[in-house]
């Protein structure tokens, strides 16, 4: 029978496309629009979670404000303080010292224009930045205060444009002092965060800046590496209330994570999708009032097919299941063309997003089940109004 | 009470319209049988009450008072879904405007009434054939209702009505709408079909036609004339 109804419900769409066609195009634009906005929030979400994780998720930074805590404040991001965070947070496993350096780098007389940064050894491996060529810093280069800097990618060929600088020397000069410095290793391209312009840096171990160009250098910013990725909030948190209690001044300092920023990235676009989404659900809405329009036109038009089909044996739930499938059928076309234009529209937003799309196989069962609600929900009151016709009066009618 | 060889059986049936605040008597008590394999003309000027007598042997309808009974099953007391059971497997109807549907080809229509008795796919589309056979129009099948002349038309609602095996062939006016020659080819297509043992029924207000029925039930004012 649902069959026959589906064979039937096309007949009659065959018999006025043009109509059939323009009462789709509210359920096409409002199933397109419901999967659209489903596409692009789930390509989003995956692009900010894929940017964030290159950040490296494992780690909080502290920043002190207008330089560093211990200008007239009480607390020094120094080696004791990195103590005591490692015993109040169980869920810490390193605290990294860092500070960007005056000074320039130089080669054969020319100026580099990238910044220097001073950084602990296990700084890269804590922010996931990867080493492309040569090697990261090691222990002994802390503890020795090697001459040897890591160049980020950009600045590695503004500075030798002739390829792989492993094993050459470039020069550094600050605070009237120039030094040769080695360059051990070049970083892989990393999107800047915070303070780390990854490709157009320079990084020196912490330890050979403070003893060899600025002595008792003070770190502007500390890392604070979680155990647990899951932590890393938390652990924020924690350090808010820490920096909080001792310096007495919230404006002192800036926490802040990449995971924490993923997450409000991530939480602002679910709140920008649900407003989307409602937006397109109440198309949806005028979409299925269309059809329930042309449901309704249809069957007062066809009141005479239906005293027939009654004087033949249909009973009031055959005709009932035959406008219902008309309706569904309808809203099921509509579905489809929307699920292809939703996800061409997202297609396109998308690439020029520069985000990778994301189709998930939920938006089209969400489209089919959208469509389907919608011709049930619009269907079922004309289908109702043709199954109850009186037969006698039905077919009366011209 | 109910004899066996009866096919139709209406036993003092009133049918009552309200009319705003006017009672309409359509059928005013109403009384005759038609045997099996009976050939009758149910007759009567408009507003006579013939149509509401066919509509209520076609049970289209169910009598306001009075019992009206099909091979033997009271109507009145029915459900409307076993009306339609019995629209669809006792009742054959022939009408004036032939209503066929139009967006279905011959077959499609004549395989309607075989649809909703549950018939499957390739025995509807076989019966149907035999059906059109039967009526001259097998070549017809895959021609839309636009494509056949008036006769033709006529030809294939009567194939529709047949292809379920009904015991009674309901026809309403079935020559109104074709010019003589092709009417006297309907009807002689009836008498055909009432060889075969079906009860034909016409309603009609054509005294040609009742002239040539051996059995007349003439109607006036909702009552048997004479009566």
């Amino acid at each position: 029978m649902i069959r026959e109804s589906l064979l039937m419900a096309f007949e009659s769409f065959a018999g006025n496309k043009l109509r059939a066609a323009l009462s789709l195009i509210g359920v096409v634009i409002g199933v397109a629009s419901v999967v659209a906005v489903t596409a692009l929030s789930a390509s989003g979400a995956a692009d900010v979670r894929k940017q964030f994780e290159a950040f490296g998720l494992d780690a909080v930074q502290v920043f002190a404000s207008g330089g560093s805590f211990g200008q007239g404040g009480p607390v020094r991001l120094d080696d004791a303080l990195a103590a005591d965070i490692l015993r109040s947070f169980p869920d810490a496993e390193a605290v990294l010292a860092q500070a960007p350096l005056g000074g320039t780098l130089a080669r054969k007389g020319e100026t580099s224009s990238g910044a220097v940064m001073a950084v602990d050894s296990r700084y890269f491996s804590a922010m996931d930045a990867r080493i492309e060529l040569g090697r990261g810093f090691d222990q002994g280069d802390e503890y020795r205060a090697r001459p040897v800097v890591v160049l980020g990618s950009a600045l590695a060929r503004e500075l030798f444009p002739e390829g792989d600088p492993v094993g050459k020397r470039v020069s550094f000069t600050a605070q009237r002092t120039s030094a040769s410095l080695e360059v051990v290793g070049v970083l892989a391209p990393k999107p800047a965060l915070f303070m780390d312009d990854w490709d157009r840096s320079a990084y020196m171990p912490f330890m050979t800046a403070s003893r060899r160009f600025f002595g008792d250098l003070e770190p502007r910013v500390i890392s604070v590496v979680a155990k647990d990725r899951d932590r890393v909030v938390a652990l924020g948190e924690g350090l808010k209330r820490f920096f909080l209690d001792r310096t007495g001044d919230p404006e002192a300092f800036w926490i802040t994570s990449p995971k924490e920023w993923a997450e409000e990235n991530e939480k602002m676009i679910r709140t920008l999708s649900m407003l989307l989404g409602g937006i397109a659900a109440i198309s949806l809405l005028v979409g299925g009032i269309g059809i329930m329009n042309i449901m309704l036109v249809s069957v007062t038009e066809r009141r005479r097919e239906i005293g027939v089909r009654k004087a033949l044996g249909a009973k009031a739930s055959d005709i009932r299941t035959q406008f219902l499938v008309e309706a569904s059928a309808l809203t099921i076309s509509g579905g489809f063309m929307g699920l292809l234009l939703g996800w061409g529209a997202a297609w396109l937003a998308v690439k020029g997003f520069q985000w990778e799309f994301v189709a998930s196989p939920d938006t089209a069962v969400l489209a089919v089940v959208v469509s389907v609600a919608v011709g049930l929900f619009s269907g079922i009151y004309p289908a109702a109004r043709a199954a109850r016709l009186d037969p006698v009066e039905a077919l009366a009618s011209e | 009470m109910t004899d066996d060889d009866d096919a139709v059986r209406l036993e003092g049936a009133y049918r009552r319209y309200e009319m705003g605040d006017e009672v309409v008597k359509a059928l005013d008590g109403v009384s005759f049988s038609i045997g099996k394999g009976e050939r009758v003309a149910i007759m009567g000027p408009s507003g006579s009450g013939k149509s509401t007598c066919m509509n209520l042997i076609g049970c289209l309808d169910r009598p306001s008072e009075g019992r009206v009974l099909i091979d033997g099953v009271d109507t009145a007391g029915l459900a409307d879904r076993d009306l339609a059971v019995i629209r669809n497997r006792s009742i054959g109807f022939v009408f004036q405007q032939f209503h066929l549907l139009p967006r279905l080809d011959i077959a499609k229509n004549v395989e309607v009434p075989l649809l909703y008795a549950g018939v499957p796919r390739r025995e509807r589309r076989k019966r149907a054939l035999d059906a059109l056979e039967r009526v001259g129009l097998a070549d017809r099948a895959r021609h839309r209702p636009s494509e056949l002349s008036g006769g033709q038309r006529q030809r294939a609602a009567i194939a529709r009505a047949l292809v379920n095996d009904p015991s009674i062939l309901l026809a309403d006016e079935p020559t109104g709408a074709l010019d003589s020659a092709t009417g006297r080819a309907v009807l002689e297509l009836f008498d055909d079909i009432n060889r075969l043992g079906t009860t034909v029924v016409i309603v009609t207000h054509d005294p040609g036609i009742g002239a040539a029925y051996p059995r007349v039930i003439k109607l006036r004012d909702g009552r048997l004339e004479g009566a």
